[in-house]
């Protein structure tokens, strides 16, 4: 008997297929692996295991019993968890509020004896307890007390963990577990699988990493564009057959780089002891010092939430800066305001493509002008030239081979590797000085994180500065010419591209000093 | 053919409440004992179907077609001008003191003054709101609202105290003089106020269309983190927007005054009032000028026709506000497209119930 | 000192709406949904329950019948702002407007200009005199001689801060509020929760309403709730929706009110100037609070909120 079954399970957006036919038997006690390109139907998949889509055709079983779910809650009841790539927890709450939340313990009221009654008060000292001992029970690195926010996301992701093994499920799903953790934390997370799967549960990991994959999982199954492509055990197979069934094609893991020396170039971009708060007053920046000189590109690493966001939009002009100061050759641009920075070479792929890079409701040529709508090609007497906005952006789209039904389509209609190139477009081709560039690839498919690394190095190569920063390791350091370490708030470390190593920058990543 | 589709789907999203407002205010009449569909008609017959009524309409749509505009261009910036009403009523009372108190001018030149005065005014006083939005981030909705309580009791007091005219038999400020009023167009109720309001149409449909300005308030309105992280300085075009709006509600305000109303009284703006009309106006016409101005000249018709149905039946006129008020409530959702998606639902049931007859046979 | 003592108890008077109003909001700001919707169900409340008083000729059975109109008005924007997602601001803009044209059109048609139950309702003898504490200056105006529903909205004050932060139900409205997708994920029905918080609200504004209307005057006169509504928002706003603090700011600005009032007996020909006093504090105590706010924040611009 299988621990879960699809059978032909298959989910219909409108005319948009996303799953189509998919059969997957998972045994249970085992690990399995489902990855597949971003965008190629795993995390829906997942969420009609879940109960939270509901499928459009096929069956699920469960424990060899046909289910239906209507919602998640159902699913928790099958003794099916998840734990999610976006964590499900409120900010505010304590630890042990968030994994009763849903089942909290209430107060007894006892009258005499025998007689009592539940009161609609929460008991929360009980809560505590509960949730202390079910945090030794599975030897968790956690305090129940802690508010959710102050808390690391390695934490954090602990907390969900045990939101589900309380809850008594067997089998648990992880949907992109290590895409936010250090590569310390990722170790500890696999060792904590083996654990799991020695007290008997399921696991089913979901991840386009392919060396978490070889290194837990019992088998592999490979999902591109809604469809199984391949099932392997593991023992098997290799990351290189993996990759090609993913992609369709063979792919070249790494980036073509040509290493060249920028030591003797001239400085474009300078840092002095930049600092900043957060609203509770809180140094989230604490003196950030670095130069970026011509053709160089500067990677900047570290675990979310020490500072990277913070910095990038201090430097982008969308947070004041209390102390320190920023020169573009020479030039002080502290403290400017977006249009400034633009106007004076920088050109911005902002962190939050969605938020800050995108109007996902206005038209793609809308987007494509925005921030150099000003420009006096496009605009005269405060009247924006329709024909000109629309070569500019059918040149854009063609250049930078933005798939699009249409032109005047709507941003929300497009997938995450073409609204990025987008973003790319518009920051790439205004010919700046000095690029800030933030995630980049984040929720790409390989084929636009390709032609975007691509087109990184050839702004390097034509003696452009980039700052690069990005939680994935690997981009880093496939990248950078050089690489700095942030660890809350500040600069731990910098080592060159060249010889980095990634054990030493996990180590700095999690604050260990490089000494 | 996709055009097409949305365009249709934009009138069905305005068609479908007007039509059950207009059905639900009907069965409040019929309520009340009364007769629906004699109550409409009257309304329509007297509004549109005879060339004085027309003209009459088109005369009361002249402020709504203004403060329909004040109101959309900070709507679609998702700011919350709710002092429409105020910088209205504040405009047109110191337009009026101009046209009673200066004297000797020319007309063209005291009626300049005059709407000059009117604009001003709504500027300055959307000027308090604007700033404590733009610089302090202070909620613009309470504000307005609150200020506009704030005028009421100013303009109450001194059009009870110093501007107060003592021959009146009610409280009111004195008379404009003729050279700040209006002419009558043929003796007809159209003045010359009436083409201001649509020469202000055209240049809000550019400024709306085709403008740099234009271009950034939609894009404030659907996401002010994006505008700002592309350069628009947000606070700053919160200022010009608010202080548009501000004149052109100064500017039906005293259009308003200087066309109909000749001088200032308590009920100057009427119930709801101008503003909340010009809310309904900018929602019915979903913040697109053309649609405003079709817009002001239905409800300018429903308004105009309320006038004579207490003459022929027992409806009081009010039954238009409670219309207004469903329809205000009804446009808030977007029926078709969007997120409710009404017209998905029906086909959804239409193909479930087809499946179940299938199934049945 | 008989001025401290009006002053006092005016502002308690002036107070007891503004957090039933206040408190009734609380729940569904903390769920997420804004409600600005609360000035027309107070003015429901006030409408309705003196309508019912006059009709059934009894207070309590006005009150109830009310605060059930109040509820389907409650319901009405619950179906259009969470079933259907409607924009929040403008569905509570159209409950406003609806609800003040209902009433004047209802006045209308009753021909009346207003609707006076003195006949049924005697005011004073509603007015609680507590024996002993009466006597004593000061404290007795701020305690004693107050309606029911008075006392019952300082009482619930610390009901509701017990409601929301100690049980299932105040942890669940805040956790829809702050991660609504955290409490689905466990199977909490945040549309249920949000109607919950809406129609709690609704009950509040009605009962806020019979205490403006028929509790305190016995009568209703056209759109008295005066802004009354939007006043609540701003005291949520100001105490950062906790109940205590978003109550404190509702008695501020029952004390600016009462101030008012009780000033403008001696102001002479101005008096009439006065009345602003009240709205215009708001505007200030919002700047204060806000500037506060935004120094604080490095963060430029604007969200989407």
């Amino acid at each position: 008997m299988y621990a879960i079954e699809a059978v032909n399970l298959t989910k219909k957006y409108g005319d948009f297929v996303a799953n189509e036919d998919i059969n997957i038997s998972i045994v249970k006690g085992e690990i399995t692996a489902i990855v597949g390109e971003n965008g190629a139907g795993k995390t829906t998949l997942m969420n009609m295991f879940f109960g939270l889509q509901k499928p459009s055709g096929g069956e699920l079983r469960v424990q060899g019993k046909e289910v239906s779910f209507n919602s998640s809650l159902d699913a928790i009841n099958c003794g099916l968890g998840m734990v999610h790539q976006h964590f499900k927890l409120v900010p505010s709450l304590t630890v042990f509020e968030n994994i009763l939340l849903g089942t909290e313990i209430k107060k007894d009221i006892k009258i005499s004896g025998k007689l009592s009654f539940k009161s609609p008060i929460i008991d929360r000292k009980q809560e505590k307890k509960t949730v202390q001992k079910l945090i030794d029970d599975y030897k968790f690195e956690l305090n129940a007390d802690d508010i959710v926010e102050n808390i690391s996301i390695g934490a954090k992701q602990r907390v969900e963990i045990l939101k589900m093994l309380y809850r008594n499920v067997d089998i648990l799903i992880f949907d992109e577990p290590t895409a936010v953790l250090t590569p310390q934390e990722v170790d500890e997370l696999l060792v904590s699988f083996k654990e799991l799967k020695k007290q008997g549960k399921t696991i089913i990991l979901i991840t386009h990493k392919l060396r978490e994959v070889l290194e837990v999982s019992d088998k592999v199954v490979v999902i591109k564009r809604g469809r199984v492509v391949g099932s392997r055990a593991t023992k098997e197979t290799s990351a290189a057959e993996i990759a090609k069934m993913m992609v369709g094609r063979e792919v070249i893991l790494n980036v073509n780089k040509k290493e060249k020396d920028a030591c003797q170039n001239k400085v474009v971009y300078c840092v002095k002891n930049l600092c900043t708060e957060n609203n509770f007053g809180k140094k989230v920046l604490d003196n950030i010092s670095f130069e970026i000189k011509e053709g160089e590109i500067l990677g900047v690493a570290g675990v979310e939430g020490n500072g990277q966001s913070e910095l990038v939009r201090v430097l982008s002009g969308l947070m004041e800066a209390t102390g320190g100061s920023v020169h573009l050759y020479n030039r002080d641009i502290t403290n400017k305001w977006p249009a400034e920075l633009r106007s004076s070479g920088i050109g911005i792929v902002p962190e939050d493509r969605y938020a800050q890079g995108l109007c996902k409701d206005m038209t793609i040529s809308d987007n494509l002008i925005a921030g150099y709508h000003n420009n006096e090609k496009l605009c005269r007497h405060g009247l924006l030239l329709k024909k000109e906005i629309e070569d500019v952006s059918d040149s854009l789209i063609e250049k930078y081979d933005i798939r699009i039904a249409e032109r005047n389509g709507n941003v929300s209609q497009l997938s995450g590797g073409n609204a990025q190139k987008i973003i790319v477009a518009r920051e790439f081709d205004s010919n700046p000085r000095m690029l800030i560039v933030s995630q980049p690839t984040r929720g790409v498919d390989i084929g636009s994180i390709e032609f975007i690394h691509n087109k990184i190095l050839e702004l390097r190569d034509e003696n452009k500065a980039i700052l690069l920063v990005s939680s994935e390791l690997s981009e880093i350091m496939n990248l950078s010419d050089r690489i700095i370490v942030m660890y809350k708030g500040k600069i731990v470390g910098e080592v060159q591209g060249r010889n980095a190593d990634s054990e030493k920058i996990g180590l700095m990543m999690a604050g260990v000093s490089a000494e | 053919m996709k055009k097409n589709n949305t365009i249709l789907k934009s009138i069905y999203n305005v068609l479908f409440p007007v039509l059950s407002a207009l059905f639900l205010g009907g069965i409040v009449i019929a309520a009340i004992g009364e007769n629906p569909f004699l109550t409409y008609s009257i309304m329509i017959q007297k509004s549109l179907f005879s060339v004085n009524g027309l003209l009459k309409t088109l005369h009361f749509a002249a402020p709504l077609i203004l403060t329909g505009l004040a109101i959309a261009i900070t709507f679609k910036a998702n700011i919350f001008n709710m002092g429409v009403e105020g910088q209205a009523v504040l405009g047109a009372f110191f337009a009026g003191v101009v046209g009673f108190s200066v004297k000797g001018l020319p007309p063209v030149l005291h009626i300049t003054l005059c709407v000059l005065t009117g604009m001003v005014v709504g500027m300055l006083f959307a000027l308090i709101p604007a700033i404590l939005k733009a610089y302090f981030n202070v909620n613009e909705m309470v504000v307005t609202l609150m200020l506009n309580y704030v005028v009421v009791e100013i303009v109450k007091f001194l059009s009870q105290g110093v501007f107060k005219d003592p021959s009146s038999g009610y409280v009111s400020t004195y008379p404009i003089l003729e050279s700040a009023m209006f002419k009558k167009i043929f003796n007809s109720d159209l003045t010359i106020f009436f083409f201001i309001a649509l020469v202000v149409f055209g240049i809000m449909y550019i400024v709306f269309k085709h403008s740099k300005l234009g271009y950034e308030v939609n894009a404030i309105g659907k996401n002010p983190e994006f505008s700002e992280a592309t350069g628009m300085k947000v606070s700053k075009k919160i200022m010009v927007i608010m202080l548009i709006s501000g004149a052109i509600s100064g500017l039906a305000g005293a259009g308003f005054l200087m066309s109909e109303k000749f001088r200032f009284t308590l009920d100057f703006s009427g119930s709801p009032g101008l503003g909340w009309d010009g809310m309904l106006i900018a929602l019915l016409g979903s913040h697109n000028p053309v649609g405003i101005l079709i817009a002001a000249v239905f409800y300018a018709a429903l308004k105009t026709g309320s006038d004579y149905i207490s003459v022929f039946t027992n409806v009081p006129k009010d039954i238009v506000g409670v219309i207004q008020g469903i329809l205000i409530l009804l446009l808030s959702v977007k029926f078709f497209n969007g997120q409710f998606d009404l017209t998905g639902k029906l086909k959804n049931m239409w193909k479930r119930s087809k499946s179940g007859e299938q199934k049945a046979s | 000192m008989n001025l401290l003592s009006n002053i006092l108890y005016d502002m308690i008077y002036h107070s007891a709406p503004l957090i039933l109003a206040v408190l009734g909001g609380l729940f569904a700001h903390k769920a997420n949904v804004l409600n600005i919707g609360l000035e027309g169900m107070m003015l429901m409340g006030a409408f309705s329950s003196t309508l019912f008083v006059m009709l059934t000729g009894n207070l309590w059975i006005g009150v109830l019948l009310s605060v059930l109109c109040t509820l389907i008005l409650g319901l009405i924007f619950s179906f259009f702002g969470i079933t259907m997602k409607s924009n929040f601001i403008i569905t509570g803009f159209g409950i406003n407007i609806f609800v003040l044209a209902l009433s004047s059109f209802m006045l209308k048609y009753l021909q009346m200009a207003n609707i006076n139950v003195s006949s049924i309702v005697n005011v004073t003898n509603l007015k609680i005199n507590i024996p002993f504490i009466k006597d004593i200056p000061i404290v007795g105006s701020l305690l004693s001689g107050h309606t029911l529903i008075t006392y019952i909205s300082f009482i619930l004050i610390l009901v509701v801060s017990i409601v929301m932060y100690k049980t299932k139900f105040g942890v669940y409205v805040r956790v829809v509020g702050e991660n609504e997708e955290a409490a689905k994920s466990v199977g909490i029905n945040s549309t249920a929760i949000k109607y919950a918080a809406v129609l709690i609200g609704a009950a509040l504004c009605a009962l806020a309403g019979a205490n403006l209307a028929v509790e305190r005057m016995a009568l209703f006169t056209n759109n008295m709730t005066a802004g009354r509504g939007f006043i609540a928002i701003a005291a949520i706003y100001c105490g950062g929706a906790k109940p205590v603090k978003s109550s404190i700011y509702a008695v501020i600005f029952g004390l600016a009110k009462s101030l008012a009032i009780n000033l403008a007996l001696f102001a002479g020909p101005v008096s009439g100037l006065f009345e602003i006093v009240p709205y215009l504090m708001i505007v200030i105590v919002l700047f204060a609070v806000s500037a506060v706010e935004s120094r604080r924040t490095k963060i430029r611009g604007f969200k989407l909120e």
